[in-house]
């Protein structure tokens, strides 16, 4: 009878469980459905500002440019580079996402994103933009495919 | 969007954040309410469909994908599966994340997740998680022999 043994270390494989875009939402939809709108955004803004406070105080010292690396890193990781176009002009970083990977990905295995899983670009770079005393704005979001435009700008009060 | 390589410190936060709105009683419901809603439809559909080898379809597939440092063991004959996570990735990324504070029960969840659930399609398990704190631990599960 047979016995199988797979031994495998860290570096034999590229880290990419794509199945965690599905276990994101999930988390994020019994927040919403528990907690309400304002629990996801509460959920997302705890997040986010204790897990990028390394990228925040990078975006205070270096400005968008750290933004923007940051950005392009995400899509880089998600194989997906082609989706993405950033343009920083004018104390402005623009952001044009042609179709989200991680919504193709989660369909792809009949996974429907919850109606909150927009928070995850809204709520967070809001977050994001307001602790680096920045601006920004979701300029417009398709939750089918998640094609998204949305800007960071210096803010004045 | 986040990456899918962001999603462990996003899933401490969420079970401190549940803590925080209620007790730790609530993040094992979720835990529960996971292992239903995502788990099952994966792991319990491939051990009814293959029995106790569907647990290496299963794990063979999610390790390799996490870049875990492992060796995993079935031998069909005893009918036994093993997992040796040398150093796991989600509790390793989160003890690298010093500028943040993980959930102080982290590794809880994988005690809710799975066994539970083997146990409704007839294995038995072991698990040892004296070692969290290093990122290691070992789980078993077995057909019980009659």
């Amino acid at each position: 009878m047979a016995k199988r043994v797979m031994d495998r270390r860290a570096a034999d494989n590229k880290y990419l469980h794509r199945d965690f875009h599905v276990s994101g939402d999930l988390g994020i939809q019994y927040v919403g459905e528990r907690y309400g709108d304002n629990g996801v955004k509460e959920y997302l803004r705890r997040f986010t500002t204790s897990y990028y406070s390394p990228l925040i105080a990078d975006i205070k010292e270096r400005g968008l440019a750290a933004l923007k690396e940051h950005i392009e890193s995400i899509y880089e990781i998600e194989e997906a580079s082609e989706v993405l176009k950033t343009t920083i002009k004018d104390d402005e970083l623009l952001v044009e996402v042609s179709r989200c990977p991680a919504i193709a990905y989660m369909k792809s295995i009949g996974h429907t994103p919850s109606k909150w899983y927009i928070e995850e670009t809204r709520t967070v770079n809001e977050t994001i933009a307001d602790n680096a005393d920045l601006g920004f704005e979701l300029i417009h979001y398709d939750i089918e495919t998640g094609k998204a435009a949305y800007r960071f700008f210096r803010r004045c009060f | 969007m986040l990456s899918c390589t962001e999603f462990i410190p996003l899933y401490s936060e969420l079970f401190k954040y549940i803590e925080d709105k209620a007790d730790h009683a609530a993040v094992v419901r979720y835990w529960q309410h996971i292992s239903k809603e995502y788990v099952e439809p994966r792991l319990g559909e491939l051990v009814k469909e293959k029995g106790i080898e569907g647990c290496w379809d299963y794990w063979t597939k999610a390790l390799n994908e996490e870049a875990a440092d492992f060796t995993i063991t079935y031998d069909e004959e005893e009918q036994e599966f093993e997992i040796i996570m040398h150093y796991c990735p989600s509790k390793g990324l989160l003890n690298q994340l010093t500028h943040m504070e993980s959930y102080h029960d982290y590794c809880g969840h994988c005690a809710h997740l799975y066994a539970p659930l083997l146990k409704e399609y007839g294995l038995e398990s072991e698990e040892d998680y004296s070692e969290t704190d290093k990122a290691k631990c070992k789980i078993k599960f077995y057909v019980p022999k009659k």
